[in-house]
């Protein structure tokens, strides 16, 4: 079994600052978690694509349709949908 | 000329970062059901504490032993944006609560930010600092940061509270703050020290709460065209907020990034 904790961070030119911690595991997405300071409404939707992309294989194919549509009818501000599907690919590896 | 509408003020109290979280949540969601007035609120915080924003990570932003250490609270927001350090003795916080049907603020977030932002600007200039807004939710003078904003709307009401630096200490600040190496600290408060300015630090003198109060009361007054009722929270909102308040203290709202 190979589980990869990983992280990675972004800041975005004249917005804001947005972090990744997450784990793959037999490259599927055990764990995902996005921090930071942007503005997202409604905020509590953030857990929502979170549970969303956990158990997806780890393939910016399958993921870049998710996170888009995701974001379809949420207001982001400092930060762009591209920027949470960048993060997961990537990244440094922290152990 | 059109008629100018009523709004309420609540003149500077002070709170714990929980109950002042709680209160700015309870007359939202009071305002969305017509039970609470259009407000302009304005607080401190006893004790001083870190608010962080919605998404933030406590662990990544905020020395938690040192806010221990120095019996300064933590709380969540419920709002985006970066964590703040609110120093009882150096900082004013105001909220908004406004009904998107019958106030006048831009649906945009980027403008509303401005022209919400405006009043608390007019209020600087008015003691002599020149400010100016800076996209997306900051207030600068002279490329300096003086006071930070955050906003969110539910249910027809947008919420937005901020902070003015009356007077800011960075190595405190750092202190209670996570920076990402230790090794760069140092540098990073010299970086600090040039982007962050306080009326305190612009003036070269200490300005009266009181007197800066009522200073953006009637700068919101005046540009927003509204005659403010000052009154205190109602029965209704201050049982919302206690019950709201177990919210923003339990370690389960704290902890959950």
């Amino acid at each position: 079994m190979v589980v990869s904790t990983l992280k990675n961070s972004l800041k975005i030119k004249n917005g804001k600052f947005i972090k990744i911690n997450y784990e793959i595991n037999n490259n599927i997405i055990s764990k995902i978690k996005y921090t930071g300071d942007f503005f997202l409404y409604p905020e509590e939707s953030l857990i929502d694509l979170e549970r969303l992309l956990t158990g997806k294989k780890f393939e910016y194919d399958l993921l870049k349709p998710i996170i888009n549509n995701f974001f379809n009818d949420k207001m982001l501000i400092g930060v762009d949908a591209s920027d949470f599907l960048q993060l997961i690919f990537q990244n440094d590896s922290k152990s | 000329m059109t008629d100018s509408t009523s709004w309420r003020f609540i003149d500077l109290s002070v709170n714990t970062c929980y109950m002042n979280m709680a209160i700015d949540e309870a007359l939202m969601i009071l305002n969305s059901k017509n039970k609470s007035p259009n407000t302009l609120r304005l607080y401190r915080w006893n004790p001083s504490a870190i608010s962080i924003g919605y998404f933030q990570g406590i662990n990544e932003e905020v020395n938690i032993k040192s806010c221990t250490d120095s019996h300064v609270d933590i709380v969540r927001r419920i709002t985006g944006g970066g964590a703040v350090y609110h120093d009882y003795n150096g900082e004013i916080t105001y909220s908004l609560i406004l009904n998107e049907n019958n106030s006048n603020v831009p649906s945009n977030v980027i403008e509303c930010y401005k022209y919400l932002c405006q009043p608390i600007i007019n209020s600087l200039n008015n003691i002599g600092i020149n400010a100016c807004f800076q996209p997306i939710n900051d207030i600068i003078v002279n490329n300096k940061k003086i006071s930070g904003n955050a906003q969110t709307r539910r249910a027809g009401v947008v919420l937005q509270h901020g902070t003015i630096l009356i007077d800011v200490n960075i190595e405190k600040m750092f202190s209670l703050l996570n920076v990402e190496s230790e090794k760069i600290k140092d540098k990073l408060i010299k970086s600090v020290k040039k982007r962050v300015t306080s009326v305190q630090a612009e003036l070269n003198k200490n300005i009266d709460f009181n007197i800066f109060s009522q200073n953006l009361r009637k700068t919101f007054s005046e540009l927003f065209n509204v005659e403010f009722q000052n009154q205190t929270l109602t029965e209704e909102e201050s049982n919302l907020a206690i019950q709201i308040c177990e919210k923003y203290s339990s370690e389960g709202w704290l902890y959950q990034r």
